[in-house]
């Protein structure tokens, strides 16, 4: 990430470059960079060019949705029944985010939509107890503490599928039942005092392949030699079967195949059925819509728009993600 | 099972290759495969028992006398290559086991002179005092890392050359030198009193001492606390990833800052086998780099506890038998050589894999 100075640098010289009849390419998903900077624009969505476009003609709002597409959202699963409160923000700032208030219920689905880097990392470590907050309260299963370990974070109820498996959720070295004891080291059946219980650990690791149709069965096997998905399936479960109260996913079905896909979206909504409540952090737009039972739009850091399932409006989803005022 | 087998690979294959390609450096350099082949003879008679003298109806002493100096070797190496190697389990890289092992055998040859105990208690006392010197002379290092992100081989790479100056430049020539009677001057400390000596196992036909067994445990005990015990899991865990340990509840610290005082003791421990074992005193300089070649044999031992100590064994027998070696013109420092040339090879542990991959493919791999 560069600092504003530093990319009116970047760009300072690039346009040089560009006005010595040099072609560049910019790819960026910052509406005023692309505004202010291209002669021409091409708009992506899904992989395909939508349209073409000079910033002349343009808007933010006209690019946003052209960005997004008009589609219309998908059914809703079927109605929550919003239960007691389980995480509350109040004003709360840390790093990047900037005074965020929202709630989270049990039995709903709270999605986080926003453009990369704009404060999703921050708030997953916040309610994960990998992150501090600076300013404001966090109210997480009724503790309001400051400092939160992680490891408090999971007896509170806290689970937690991080945006990168590889780095932050599984030891790609160890066995798929010692990554399956990831997080609950301690409990039973994993641990029996101070000792490893490698009759229980191998027992729920074989029950738990089943349930999540991970292949191949082989619980001695090094998580590494698995399918990505496989082993999303083996995150996804195990952080499910600690009974938590509170699912934190991010980015739970990037880079998976569509069964893996669905597979995952169908274990995030019958724990939300059983009274779960999960904060859905997604950089696809569709997936959180067609998921969440209220969205929480995040821009700079700053909440710029809060909406319930009914009033999904996708174009104004869309704006707001951008940081684009009313049109 | 066959993991197991698999990480060992590496490991086994380096070792056999470096003798082959020793042995044939002999050939080649000394003319001719025969005195090749006397000359690794005499090496593992030196190192294992002399078995055919043994036969001839030589005494038990033709095999216990090598078995000793091979144990007094084998245990050194294994209690630096443990020290080495339980650090690498937290992903550290403990270059210090040779500082801290001198200021555990120090605190060996200090505790040995200065206090009188019965036996028993004077030797536990001398152990536990060098294995709380070498631990505490490596915390330093372990706090730095984890509180001001120093880096630990910059740090125990320093501390070693304070350990040295300290102790062989001015504390064991100067006040802590052996009072002289006479007209003989002592290098060194004062001798330790008998009751702190380790006890010899098997009379005085052999300097084989309770050092080993000494050994022998400590990598039991960190094998099946690195395996057996949640505590060793956690230890794993933070070597292998140490931000999923941290997401998993694991306290990363405190992981790398215990396993680094075990470290150090260790390395503590193996100061306490060298004084109370083999030199009663401090010497003026202790010559051997034991902790240096600590680091090859957690290398070799691919940082696995028994790993370790059959690499120690092998190389502590090799290395007793190596002097042997010179009547057929091959210098005494030989199985150092061979010992290096392994540990070059083992650098190349993904070679080895996919070589053994290849070999050996299990039926319906991934």
């Amino acid at each position: 990430m560069l600092t504003p100075q530093e990319s009116d640098e970047l760009f300072a010289v690039t346009r040089r470059l560009s006005s010595e009849g040099l072609t560049v390419v910019l790819i960026s998903h910052k509406l005023r960079e692309v505004l202010s900077f291209a002669t021409r624009i091409a708009v992506m969505r899904r992989g395909k060019k939508v349209a073409e476009v000079t910033p002349a003609e343009s808007t933010p709002s006209s690019l946003a949705e052209l960005m997004v597409g008009e589609r219309t959202p998908p059914e809703p699963p079927h109605p929550s029944q919003p239960g007691a409160v389980v995480a509350s923000l109040t004003n709360v700032s840390s790093g990047t985010l900037k005074d965020v208030s929202f709630e989270v219920r049990a039995g709903e689905v709270v999605g986080i939509a926003g453009v990369d880097g704009n404060g999703q990392r921050e708030l997953a470590a916040l309610l994960t107890g990998l992150g501090d907050v600076e300013q404001g309260t966090l109210e997480l299963l009724g503790s309001a503490r400051v400092h939160l370990t992680p490891h408090e974070a999971r007896r509170l109820g806290v689970a937690h599928i991080p945006e990168d498996r590889l780095h932050h959720a599984v030891v790609t070295d160890f066995t798929v039942a010692e990554n399956m004891a990831l997080g609950r080291q301690h409990e039973a059946p994993f641990a029996k005092g101070a000792r490893i219980d490698f009759e229980g650990r191998l027992a729920r690791t074989v029950s738990l392949m089943e349930t999540h149709d991970v292949r191949p069965r082989a619980p001695q096997l090094r998580l590494g030699a698995l399918s990505g998905g496989n082993q999303q399936k083996l995150v996804v479960g195990r952080e499910l079967d600690a009974n938590p109260k509170l699912l934190v996913a991010v980015q739970p079905t990037r880079g998976l195949d569509l069964a893996a896909v669905d597979a995952v979206r169908r274990r995030l909504l019958e724990f939300r059925a059983k009274g779960g409540a999960v904060v859905l952090v997604s950089l696809d737009l569709e997936e959180v819509l067609a998921l969440s039972d209220s969205v929480v739009v995040l821009h700079e850091g700053r909440v710029t728009g809060s909406f319930t399932r009914g009033e999904f409006d996708e174009r104004l989803i869309g704006r707001r993600m951008l940081g684009v005022r009313d049109a | 099972m066959r993991e197991t087998l698999r990480a060992a690979l590496p490991s086994v294959a380096s070792i056999i290759t470096s003798l082959l390609v020793c042995f044939i450096a002999v050939a080649v350099l000394r003319g001719g495969l025969d005195v090749a082949a006397d000359a690794f003879l005499a090496m593992t008679w030196g190192a294992f028992g002399d078995f055919p003298k043994f036969f001839d109806g030589g005494s038990s002493a033709t095999l216990l006398r090598p078995l000793g100096e091979s144990a007094t070797k084998a245990a050194l190496l294994t209690l630096t290559g443990l020290s080495v190697a339980v650090a690498f389990r937290v992903g550290l890289f403990n270059i210090g086991a040779q500082g801290q092992l001198i200021v555990g055998a120090l605190a060996a040859a200090v505790v040995g002179a200065g206090v009188e105990l019965p036996a028993p208690l004077h030797v536990t006392a001398c152990l536990l005092a060098s294995a709380l010197g070498g631990a505490l002379y490596a915390l330093g290092p372990a706090l730095l890392k984890q509180y001001r992100g120093v880096h630990e081989v910059i740090s125990t790479i320093m501390l070693n050359w304070v350990a040295l100056s300290l102790v062989e430049n001015w504390l064991v020539t100067g006040p802590l030198r052996a009072v002289t009677t006479g007209d003989n001057s002592i290098a060194g400390t004062a001798q330790i009193h008998e009751t702190a000596s380790l006890p010899r196992l098997v009379g005085d036909v052999s300097r084989l001492n309770a050092g080993i067994l000494l050994a022998v445990a400590a990598a039991i005990v960190l094998w099946l606390w690195l395996t057996r015990f949640v505590g060793g899991f956690e230890w794993r865990a933070v070597g292998a990833n140490a931000e999923a340990a941290k997401s998993s509840g694991v306290n990363v610290g405190r992981s790398v800052i215990s396993a680094m005082l075990v470290s150090g003791a260790l390395a503590g421990l193996a100061g306490a086998v060298l004084i109370l074992g083999t030199e009663q005193r401090y010497p003026a300089t202790i010559g051997a780099p034991y902790g240096f070649d600590g680091i090859a044999m957690a290398l070799i031992g691919n940082g696995h506890p028994l790993g370790v100590l059959a690499s120690s064994l092998l190389f502590g027998g090799l290395r007793a038998g190596g002097t042997r070696m010179q009547l057929f013109g091959v210098h005494k420092s030989f199985p150092e050589l061979i010992q290096g040339l392994a540990l070059l090879l083992v650098a190349a542990r993904l070679m080895w894999l996919k070589v053994g991959d290849r070999l050996f493919k299990p039926k319906g791999g991934a």
